[in-house]
């Protein structure tokens, strides 16, 4: 007998067997129905918990009210959150707490750690991952079709599930790209921790079990800002989650409602493909796993899930082939650039560390929480496994089978045991894709970190309270791991240039004039934030790979390069000789492979060399708003065409 | 579980939303609050609940109904759209409400074909006894969550005006800043400091001063455009047009028209 049946209070209720169609695991309790409970207390605690989360939001709200990057600002995010957090734990271990108690609570705390997020820079978007495709979705709009001349980063098109989604949205509505691109994230950023909520069910976890499971699952680097943003791998990941949670059913050794469930995965399971790459590839991996999961421990009974998996395959590969053949060299690419980094790595070389908090504004207070983050992790992974390990030790010696649902095995594999491989990786320049991956392993994270708490849970005792502990405090560091790029307040100056701080109004009003002014597509070069600011809100071409133009301040070696690489227009933020970049680089990262010039590498862009377009011969400044200025190439010569 | 009187009347007020959506949206009513409210219901919700109700008739709880309702209607506006642009339709608004009003009620249609048939015997579902909570504490409760929505919708509204940077611009209409066949040339000058602002307006060739205005006077998110003088033919080096804040000697902003600048 397991530890956690051990320690079932003697008076647990049943509660009724679920409709043999249900999707949800029968013979569930609630933590509240366990204390049976039917007194008003509940309803208060509720109550209360519902005042904690309102009162929650009005105080995020007044911390960008209050003076940017203040005390007070502080002050009032963190207490905004930990309302937030401190209600919806009140109302999902409430007595007498039903699923739809805990589910609202857990969207409510979605909203909550959605806001941050959107009060930042209410007028638009400043994550790069964002713009990329609602400069996608606009073109879409503009052209009727997904096939669209997309200025900057062409794999945003071709997978363009959350601009289908989001072009539904405005169909439907008529409310503006502005305001859709908002909605879509909200809508997801609630969804995520319901679909967990239902994933972590679908593993056998009791309704209490899975609300912790959901919490900490929420703990996610991806989730607090990354999730929140009009970004394919935000509704890639709620996929991801969904087809786990509809698979899981498929593995138990009872079948329930096989067909439309099979066909429901199916559904979801071409739209991940639409969607995400990678979220795709990693959710046809999880179901390859847990088809083999199920191979092994049912041996003899049918399952559906190795055709399924299949069937994600073909239609992956098929998707690749047909829409998204450029994903192929994007993907290898980076592949092989992280590949060459871990293996420099491994031979000691240098520059291929990172340091932790570059170039941050975070307070050192906040620097110590997400230290503690993956330690945190560790110990609820490790509790977790040794919980789930003894009892399967134990029958496993006794009567040499293996006491493990397959959804448990495979999720312990695409969980816990593949976090804890890659974990060292985050000191690594890899870290962001180890970061990202983790949105996926949570869910195996949040499964054995609740089985880990399991008996403290269903106790009557503050212990019940104090599992919850460890779980803010991870919130609290992934917030802070994770937190918006662009910095968490408004700020009267920037902090850094070259990154989501320099989405300014002036730089997206250059942007808007350009294009009112002389039209779309022509080819404009500039630094990574421009190129970027000039493609989605003045759709205009903008490419990578041009610090040529700009590390050097000969302007007739600039002219030259200007005009080789045919630019129409060059776009010059001079807050790149005032602020250091904010990812390390004013271009992009390949500019550290140039020998030749003296790129950034920790230092300011010389004023000279951004004065010296003054001073080129056949460039023209057009445009000047303090910030940015706008010259327009005349030298380039249009190649004769023989007739 | 058969399909009960409640879910009759959810099904039959989703259907309903979405329907007036999808009508308002075909009839091309734009900024209608029912177009807003019932193309959301429309879009977000219905489909996923209606494929949910389609492939597990038998009644799943309503949270799982509610709860997977959202990613399955992405996952439906996601193969709708695929679709449509397979097709010589293409993505256009009209074409993706209609297929998406249709699914929906396909699906709501197959759900209820295959409806459970009624009972016999009544339910022996245990419910839990009903709380004594007092009209007082629920009316106190009722005050106190209103006047929390209260503080949070004022918070979050104060929060969510955002306060713009503030800039000046200075830029050369027609983009190419080029003068040809003799047109004149014209410079715009827009104010988005959030406050009135003065400036004076200089314009240079070759080092000579060959236009000048003082004291223009621009109210915030106002603009003022200079029509430039006719450059002499013979120019090579074109023309500087500065602006200064009024009182200020240091440049403000500068655009350059005509030839590129070779100084």
């Amino acid at each position: 007998m397991s530890s956690s049946v051990a320690s079932r209070p003697s008076h647990t209720v049943r509660a009724p067997v679920a409709p043999a169609q249900t999707l949800e695991v029968p013979s569930s309790t609630y933590a509240g129905a366990a204390l049976g409970d039917n007194s008003g207390r509940g309803f208060f605690q509720r109550v209360a918990g519902t005042l904690a989360i309102l009162v929650g939001f009005g105080v995020l709200g007044q911390a960008y009210v209050a003076a940017p990057d203040g005390t007070l600002a502080y002050a009032f995010y963190w207490l905004g959150l930990a309302a937030c957090f401190v209600g919806t734990v009140a109302i999902g271990i409430s007595r007498g707490a039903q699923p739809r108690h805990q589910l609202a609570a857990l969207a409510a705390l979605g909203l909550g750690m959605y806001l941050p997020s959107y009060l930042r820079n209410p007028a638009y978007p400043l994550f790069q991952d964002e713009l990329f495709h609602i400069q996608t979705l606009q073109l879409m709009l503009d052209y009727g079709t997904t096939h669209v001349p997309i200025t900057n980063f062409p794999i945003a098109g071709a997978y363009p599930g959350i601009e289908l989604a989001g072009l539904a949205i405005i169909s439907a509505t008529g409310l503006s790209v502005d305001t859709v691109v908002r909605i879509v994230p909200v809508a997801i950023h609630m969804s995520i921790p319901i679909v967990a909520w239902f994933a972590l069910r679908s593993a056998g976890l009791r309704p209490a079990h899975a609300f912790f499971g959901a919490l900490v699952y929420m703990a996610n680097w991806g989730y607090y800002w990354f999730h929140a943003t009009f970004s394919y791998e935000s509704l890639g990941i709620l996929f991801f989650i969904l087809i786990v949670a509809l698979a899981a059913r498929l593995a138990q050794p009872k079948l329930r409602a096989p067909v439309a469930t099979t066909l429901a995965v199916l559904l979801a399971g071409v739209a991940v493909v639409v969607t995400h790459h990678v979220s795709s590839a990693i959710t046809i991996g999880t179901l390859g796993v847990l088809a083999a999961a199920v191979a092994f421990r049912l041996r003899g009974k049918r399952s559906p899930l190795r055709d399924i998996a299949l069937f994600g395959l073909v239609v992956w590969i098929g998707w690749l082939v047909y829409e998204a053949s450029g994903t192929i060299v994007y993907l290898g690419g980076n592949f092989l650039d992280r590949v060459t980094n871990l293996l420099a790595l491994f031979q000691g070389g240098s520059n291929t560390t990172r340091t932790l908090f570059w170039n941050t504004s975070v307070p050192l207070a906040e620097q110590f929480v997400a230290y503690l983050y993956p330690v945190l992790t560790f110990g609820l992974i490790g509790l977790g496994l040794y919980r789930a390990a003894v009892p399967v030790l134990r029958t496993w010696r006794d009567q040499r089978t293996l006491n493990l649902s397959a959804v448990r095995l495979a999720l312990a594999v695409v969980g816990p045991i593949l976090w804890l491989a890659t974990a060292p990786g985050v000191l690594t320049r890899t870290a962001d894709v180890i970061y990202r991956s983790w949105s996926f392993l949570f869910l195996g994270v949040a499964l054995y970190a609740a089985l880990g708490v399991r008996p403290w849970l269903l106790s009557g005792s503050v212990k019940r309270y104090l599992a919850y502990a460890p779980v803010a405090l991870l919130l609290a560091g992934a917030a802070i791991l994770s937190g918006n790029q662009a910095g968490r307040f408004r700020t009267a100056d920037v902090h850094s240039s070259a990154g989501p701080e320099a989405f300014t109004n002036d730089m997206v009003s250059a942007a808007h004039w350009l294009q009112a002014d002389a039209g779309r597509f022509h080819f404009l070069i500039g630094d990574s934030t421009s190129s970027i600011a000039f493609a989605v809100w003045g759709m205009q071409r903008t490419n990578q790979g041009v610090w040529p133009v700009f590390y050097t301040p000969d302007p007739q070696l600039a002219q030259m390069y200007t005009n080789d690489m045919r630019a129409d227009y060059v776009a010059v933020d001079v807050r790149d000789s005032e602020y250091l970049p904010r990812y390390g680089f004013y271009f992009d990262a390949f500019e550290f492979l140039d020998v030749r010039r003296a790129v950034s590498m920790g230092e300011l862009l010389p004023l000279d060399d951004l004065r010296k377009f003054d001073r080129m011969p056949a460039l023209r400044r057009v445009y000047d708003n303090g910030d940015i200025v706008l010259y327009q190439n005349s030298g380039v010569v249009e190649p004769e065409v023989n007739q | 579980m058969m399909l009960t009187r409640r879910q009759l009347a959810v099904d039959g007020v989703l259907l309903a939303a979405a329907t007036a959506g999808a009508s308002t949206a075909l009839l091309g009513w734009s900024d209608n609050p029912v177009r807003v409210a019932g193309g959301l219901v429309l879009s977000i919700f219905t489909p996923g609940y209606a494929l949910l109700r389609a492939l597990f008739p038998r009644a799943l709880k309503a949270t799982e109904q509610y709860a997977l309702s959202v990613p399955l209607s992405f996952a439906l506006a996601i193969l709708v759209g695929t679709t449509l642009d397979l097709t010589p339709v293409g993505l256009s608004s009209k074409a993706t409400v209609a297929l998406l009003w249709a699914v929906t009620v396909g699906l709501f249609a197959i759900s209820y074909l295959r409806r459970e048939k009624p009972r016999a015997s009544p339910s022996l579902r245990l419910r839990p006894a009903s709380q004594s909570i007092g009209l007082g504490s629920i009316a106190l409760s009722a005050v106190l969550l209103v006047a929390a929505s209260a503080f949070a919708a004022t918070s979050l509204f104060a929060a969510s005006r955002a306060t713009p940077k503030p800039f000046t611009a200075l830029s050369v209409d027609g983009a190419n800043g080029v003068q040809t066949a003799g047109a004149p040339l014209t410079v715009t000058l827009d104010n988005e400091e959030g406050q009135s602002m003065q400036y004076d307006l200089q314009v240079t060739a070759n080092g000579a001063e060959i236009e000048r205005v003082d004291g223009v006077q621009l109210d915030a998110g106002k603009h003022y455009s200079l029509q430039l003088p006719l450059l002499p033919a013979d120019d090579t080096a074109g023309a500087d047009v500065i602006a200064y804040r009024s009182g200020d000697a240091t440049p403000y902003r500068l655009v350059h028209v005509g030839p590129p600048s070779t100084s």
